[in-house]
């Protein structure tokens, strides 16, 4: 029997929305230690766990201010460029990338002068093809959230239908920009139509991870980062990758993607999530 | 065979109480093993947030999910010998499934049924007139639309679309022949889509963008 294809692939942008609303559902923290100390077991893992708490609860705090400040337009302004891109033969659709904030904060890392798609068989060796802390230059603290990073890297989207207008909030508030991505003024902004393929592109690399086909997570997850080597879920697809590589016994691999996602975000709740995929866990602060 | 690994999940013992199921561990030292230590360590890391997720999308209420999630993990280190390491998060999700239906049961009297008045009267969950759909917003109301649904069609509808497991593993978990899972993913998407344009009418009138 085929294997249906998952609905996110085919519905629309409000059931879309609701779908990825789950995604970044997470226990509160302090739960999962709960569960470690119900089970009998030692101190260094329940040790661990509060760590990883601590830090998600400290990565959130950053992010809570930007969610505020972006939460109006981002999620159904960036399923709305969806549909515009879906519906394009709809001319009352029309989607315009606002610019991005000035605000630099961190500086952009250069990017790799060519990056190749690497094949199936080679791709846990791609892992050294874009350094990590060049890949993940993006959102400093941005905590747990593609929500959140996107809110950050994302252009503001104004879409415009017959009867409604979203319009996202500006100028940003100064914790948005100081969280804000680069401006790159040589850098093409990013259109409606290639966050809609990030997203697709994403999405297929996690289905694939959450039905256990890793290799092929893994090939979905570097062609989000082959194409978009700065995209605006950068940071997912390499924490999708690393999960990849784990699944296929690529240690070194996964150990190499998860200690760049830690440089980049020491303490964050990337930080902790990947390092939770170790056993024992990695430090997820910098050494 | 995943089958006979799933049957302890029909314990009555599963039923949500409100005092954790700590007598059901056994803490004696050499109970077990310092190998299944790291190994149920190794499990409640890598998977306790997907299994609180599962369970909060299978219909458990917030406020219960802590204690429904430690269930699930607590019956798991109890069968943990008989758990096939390839199996694990099957297994896990199989048990989750019968816990969030004990708990749907229990909190059954308490929870409001999606329709449209319940929406209507909810203004936490519907965006200002100037405001667009939050995440949480989404989630709250995604929930709403799953209470729509009938028991086997959301479970059905969890594990695929959002869990991520294939339909010859939705089989298994669901212990249903292949052909029933296909049959009552495709329901469950027409029951999805059916509350999803109603919760978006809804949302439409009574704000949802601004206008």
């Amino acid at each position: 029997m085929s294997e249906l294809k998952p609905l996110l692939d085919g519905c629309d942008d409000f059931e879309r929305a609701l779908l990825r609303s789950t995604q970044r559902d997470a226990p509160p923290a302090g739960a999962l230690p709960k569960t470690l100390a119900s089970l009998g077991l030692g101190a260094s893992a329940i040790t661990s766990a509060t760590g990883a708490g601590a830090a998600s609860a400290a990565g959130s705090f950053g992010i809570g201010a930007v969610v505020k400040a972006l939460a109006v337009g981002v999620l159904v302004g960036t399923a709305l460029s969806a549909v515009a891109v879906t519906l394009s033969d709809e001319p009352q659709n029309v989607v315009v990338p606002m610019p991005r904030a000035p605000a630099a904060v961190v500086a952009p890392a250069p990017l790799p002068p060519a990056v190749a798609v690497p094949a199936a068989s080679e791709a846990s060796e791609s892992v050294a093809m874009v350094p990590a802390a060049a890949k993940l230059n993006r959102a400093p603290n941005a905590g747990d959230g593609t929500r959140a990073a996107r809110a950050v890297a994302e252009p503001e989207i104004v879409a415009q239908a017959p009867n409604s207008v979203f319009v996202s909030p500006t100028p940003l508030a100064p914790a948005v920009a100081a969280f804000a991505a680069v401006s790159d003024p040589a850098r093409e902004l990013p259109t409606a139509t290639s966050i809609a393929e990030e997203v697709k592109t994403l999405d297929r690399a996690r289905h694939a991870l959450g039905a256990g086909r890793a290799r092929e997570a893994m090939n979905e997850a570097n062609t989000y980062l082959a194409r978009w080597p700065n995209g605006s879920l950068t940071i997912e697809a390499v924490i999708v990758r690393t999960e990849a590589e784990l699944a296929l016994g690529d240690r070194a691999g996964a150990e190499r993607d998860a200690r760049g996602v830690i440089a980049a975000h020491p303490g964050s709740r990337y930080a902790s999530r990947v390092s939770a995929l170790f056993s024992p866990p990695l430090p997820s602060k910098s050494e | 065979m995943f089958r006979a690994a799933t049957t302890s999940a029909h314990d009555p013992g599963l039923a949500l109480d409100p005092e954790p199921v700590a007598e059901l561990v056994d803490h004696r030292p050499g109970a077990r093993s310092a190998a299944q230590d790291a190994r149920l360590v190794k499990l409640v890391h890598a998977q306790y947030d997907n299994v609180w997720r599962a369970l909060r999308r299978l219909g458990v209420p917030e406020a219960a999910a802590d204690d429904a999630s430690q269930e699930v993990f607590i019956v798991a280190a109890r069968k943990l010998t008989v758990i096939e390491p390839e199996r694990e998060r099957q297994y896990l999700y199989g048990i989750a499934v019968r816990v969030a239906a004990n708990a749907r049961r229990a909190c059954a009297a308490r929870r409001e049924q999606f329709d449209e008045h319940a929406l209507l009267a909810m203004p936490s969950v519907i965006p200002e007139s100037d405001a667009l759909l939050e995440e949480k917003q989404a989630r709250v109301l995604f929930d709403q639309v799953l209470d729509a649904m009938p028991e086997d069609l959301r479970t059905a509808f969890v594990l695929f679309e959002i869990e991520g497991f294939a339909l010859r593993e939705l089989s298994e978990l669901l212990e249903i022949p292949l052909g029933t899972v296909s049959s009552r993913l495709r329901r469950a998407r027409e029951a999805f889509h059916e509350a999803a344009q109603r919760a978006k009418r809804v949302w439409l009138k009574t704000g949802g963008p601004h206008v």
